[in-house]
């Protein structure tokens, strides 16, 4: 099977449909992360016309290097997942299952293989994949570089982070540069990598500023904030576009820290949370502020990226850090150090924990961290079973339910 | 034609006290220690060298129960995973000194991080396995098998010698040897074995000291070398997909018809595929052997796989192929479209049987083999 013909038209409906969305919000101060992701798909739009590379790539491959070379990136499961969603999850979720892949896999990834199979995801010169951060990252290039017909390269990185394995990925992330070299006929400007890699750097700093202030007491950032910056991180990293984002979020977070502003009137529950959200759930969480003063005070996941220390003068070290800095390809005792690290520094009452059906990497161990969360720190974790691209799993209604009955035990324990 | 294979007896002998079986018992009571793996990718030569006994840790002949387990290990990691947890909750691995695993599968990886967390043995040891067999992963291997020899060092308060090392390879070579002495059986038009009894042999072969399995197979293999016995079946099949240790799954297609002539299962070939060549240094032997053997699906892109899986196909005369893919067995489930369009560019027809591990394959499984079956002998009128 090989793609021959790519539906065009499905691309630009998305960039149109990102970019009135971002008009919407506009009035609110919500615009900015809709203009990114728009901007996201346009460059898409343009790479050929503007005589580009386009390289589609997995979660937390380091777009510094595609942005250091003037190469547009397609980010396989965050992208795909939108223009599933524009142009219809039914639909897609089928063309996956037609050509055998089992409904038990991360919808996510689902996701992918059907905008492959439906000729909907533009041809990229290549493919970049990993196991950052699991089996199902691993393998789906495999089947996208024999469907397109295009090279791709497998970022290889080791489990334990030990001297020898801290080297062998500094070798693979420099195999990715000549990878890429080749690819476009050019040769990496080092220089200009170490100016991406200072957007890097700053964009990270900016971000440990945030998870900073966000300790105070009340919380000052929105629920779905950290969704945005994490889907942004990985879209964009090595932009001054993501600097100024963060930067935009920081400036909102500081004011109301300053003012001694909570995101809610009253604050009721201060909450970590543990994995993705499910996209579809955004009205859920701004519920959960709303309705019922519960606030996300840290997502210990989605930031343990930002603890790589980024030094732009040694990118392939820097990025090295980053990618070790993810326990989802490791082993699970630093992470679960961190959790209750936060639980204590962010003064949390309870846990939930998105229990995605598609991730066995971060559902396996949910007993662990749900024990010594209770043990340590002595605060109760909800679990709620979600899809997170599948809004037919488990239904926002039933969640709801969860969460207040969680609210309730909350009150009790008080 | 002889019904049996007398040889076959022992190994049921030994599989029937499954986990604990009298073989490990006899070692234990010699006051020496016992280390439970989990994943092929584990150099069962150096546990043996340091006068350890390496087995492998499955299931049996039936699905479990995984009440225990699930509450251990969430519902989405993979039932072969839970089938070994369970039984270690069950208390039935409790003759076990140590643990050692890959990182490789994200189930696998887990389950170390579970048996880490709750102490079930004093020893634990996960490897970190490159995927890529290029200089730079045999090297990573190479640094990690010294650090995993180190730490068995150091904990049993063992030396590992060149020579024992030798020994051990020489030990599991000749099994290697032994193996496929008996898969090349495997290629008449009449094996003397079938595929369910092959299922049976390989399951022996961790769950005893292996010069002790070396003597048995030994005599196996002379005795299906006599030509006293010839199996026939309508169409030669491989068994292929997720871990599956239980020989009645493999009984049920065979009953049926179908006659499983080889397979290409972590379990089964991937498990003993090739050998330990020879080098100066016993470490750097077994690490290219480990990173070189035949792959499962989670470690070598799915293309050179599939070259792989292709050349079986024709070596063995394959009709059609059995993939069993037990749910949340990713790498498995992601690879199987593009494997099953490899196998049916050639010719070859898969039926692809989504299940539990540890099923006895009956039920509506035996129904969907038989309309397998009957599709091939329609296409063999064609």
């Amino acid at each position: 099977m090989k793609i021959d013909t790519i539906d065009t038209t499905k691309l630009d409906k998305v960039a149109e449909v990102m970019g009135g969305v971002a008009e919407r919000r506009r009035a609110q101060g919500e615009a900015m992360y809709y203009d990114l992701l728009a901007n996201c798909f346009r460059k898409v739009q343009r790479v050929k016309e503007e005589g580009k590379y386009l390289v589609a790539h997995t979660i937390f491959i380091p777009t510094e290097f595609l942005f250091a070379m003037d190469i547009v990136p397609f980010y396989l499961e965050g992208m795909c997942e939108i223009m599933a969603r524009v142009h219809g999850l039914e639909e897609s979720f089928s063309a996956a299952k037609s050509k055998g892949f089992a409904s038990e896999l991360c919808s996510g990834h689902r996701l992918v293989d059907a905008m492959a199979i439906q000729g909907w995801m533009p041809r990229p010169d290549a493919f970049v994949w990993s196991n950052l951060v699991c089996d199902l990252t691993t393998k789906t290039g495999d089947f996208l570089e024999k469907l397109y017909d295009r090279p791709g390269f497998y970022l290889d990185r080791p489990y334990k982070n030990t001297e020898e394995g801290m080297q062998y990925y500094i070798r693979e992330l420099e195999e990715l540069v000549h990878f890429l070299e080749n690819l476009t006929g050019r040769k990496m400007d080092w220089d200009r990598l170490s100016e991406v890699m200072e957007d890097t750097r700053r964009s990270t700093e900016v971000f440990r500023e945030i998870c900073e202030l966000r300790k105070a007491v009340p919380s000052p950032m929105r629920n779905q904030h950290m969704i945005e910056m994490i889907m942004t991180q990985i879209l964009m990293s090595g932009s001054p576009e993501l600097v100024t984002f963060y930067e935009a979020i920081r400036d909102q977070v500081k004011e109301a820290v300053e003012k001694g502003e909570g995101i809610v009137p009253e604050e009721r529950y201060r909450l970590l949370t543990l994995f993705y959200y499910p996209a579809y759930l955004w009205k859920l969480l701004n519920a959960m502020q709303t309705e019922y003063g519960a606030v996300i005070v840290a997502e210990p996941h989605l930031s343990v990226w930002a603890e790589g220390e980024i030094d732009p003068a040694k990118p392939l070290e820097s990025l090295a850090r980053k990618a070790f800095a993810l326990y989802d390809t490791g082993p699970l005792q630093p992470f679960v150090d961190r959790v209750l690290r936060q639980a204590e520094e962010y003064k949390a009452d309870g846990t939930i924990y998105w229990a995605h059906i598609g991730c066995r990497q971060t559902c396996a161990t949910i007993r662990i961290i749900k024990e010594v969360l209770m043990e340590k720190v002595g605060i109760p974790t909800l679990v709620i079973d979600c899809d997170l691209g599948d809004p037919t799993y488990a239904s926002g209604e039933s969640m709801k339910d969860k969460l207040e009955e969680f609210f309730e035990l909350l009150d009790e324990r008080k | 034609m002889a019904d049996t294979l007398e040889t076959l007896g022992e190994i049921r002998e030994i599989n029937a006290s499954f986990p604990y079986t009298a073989p490990i018992r006899a070692w234990k009571e010699q006051g020496k220690k016992v280390i439970g793996f989990q994943c092929a990718y584990t150099p069962e030569e150096i546990i043996y060298a340091a006068g350890a006994l390496p087995t492998r840790l499955t299931g049996d002949t039936r699905e479990l129960e995984l009440e225990d387990a699930n509450a251990y290990m969430y519902v989405n990691t993979c039932s072969f995973i839970r089938t070994c947890l369970e039984q270690v909750l069950d208390r039935q691995y409790d003759f076990l000194d140590g643990f050692v695993s890959g990182a490789t599968c994200d189930c696998s990886r887990r389950l170390a991080d579970v048996w880490l967390h709750y102490e079930f043995t004093p020893f634990v040891h996960v490897l970190t396995v490159p995927r890529k067999r290029i200089d730079r992963g045999y090297e990573l291997y190479e640094a990690e098998i010294r650090h995993f020899q180190r730490s068995l060092e150091e904990f049993f308060g063992v030396e590992i010698t060149d020579e024992g090392l030798w020994h051990a390879i020489k030990v599991y070579n000749r099994r290697r040897e032994l193996l496929r002495k008996l898969n090349e059986l495997r290629k008449l038009d009449a094996p003397p074995i079938t595929g369910a009894e092959m299922m049976e042999v390989l399951n022996a072969s961790s769950r005893m000291p292996p010069d002790q399995f070396n003597q048995v197979l030994e005599r196996l293999v002379e005795e299906a070398s006599s030509r006293k016995r010839a199996v026939k079946g309508k169409f030669r099949l491989m068994v292929n997909g997720s871990a599956l240790n239980n020989p009645d799954f493999i009984k049920a297609i065979e009953e049926l018809g179908g006659l499983v002539v080889i397979d290409e299962l972590c379990t089964g070939i991937r498990y003993w595929w090739e050998g330990v060549d020879p080098d100066p240094d016993p470490i750097k032997a077994l690490c290219r052997r480990y990173l070189h053997n035949f792959p499962c699906p989670r470690m070598e892109p799915t293309e050179d796989r599939a070259q792989r899986i292709l050349k079986i196909s024709r070596d063995y005369r394959i009709d059609g192929v059995v993939t069993q893919m037990v749910r949340y067995c990713v790498p498995w489930t992601m690879e199987q479209p593009l494997q099953r369009m490899t196998l049916e560019e050639v010719g070859i027809p898969t039926l692809e049987l989504d299940l539990e591990y540890g099923t006895p394959g009956t039920g509506p499984i035996r129904t969907r083999v038989q309309a397998f079956l009957e599709m091939l002998e329609a296409r063999a009128v064609k």
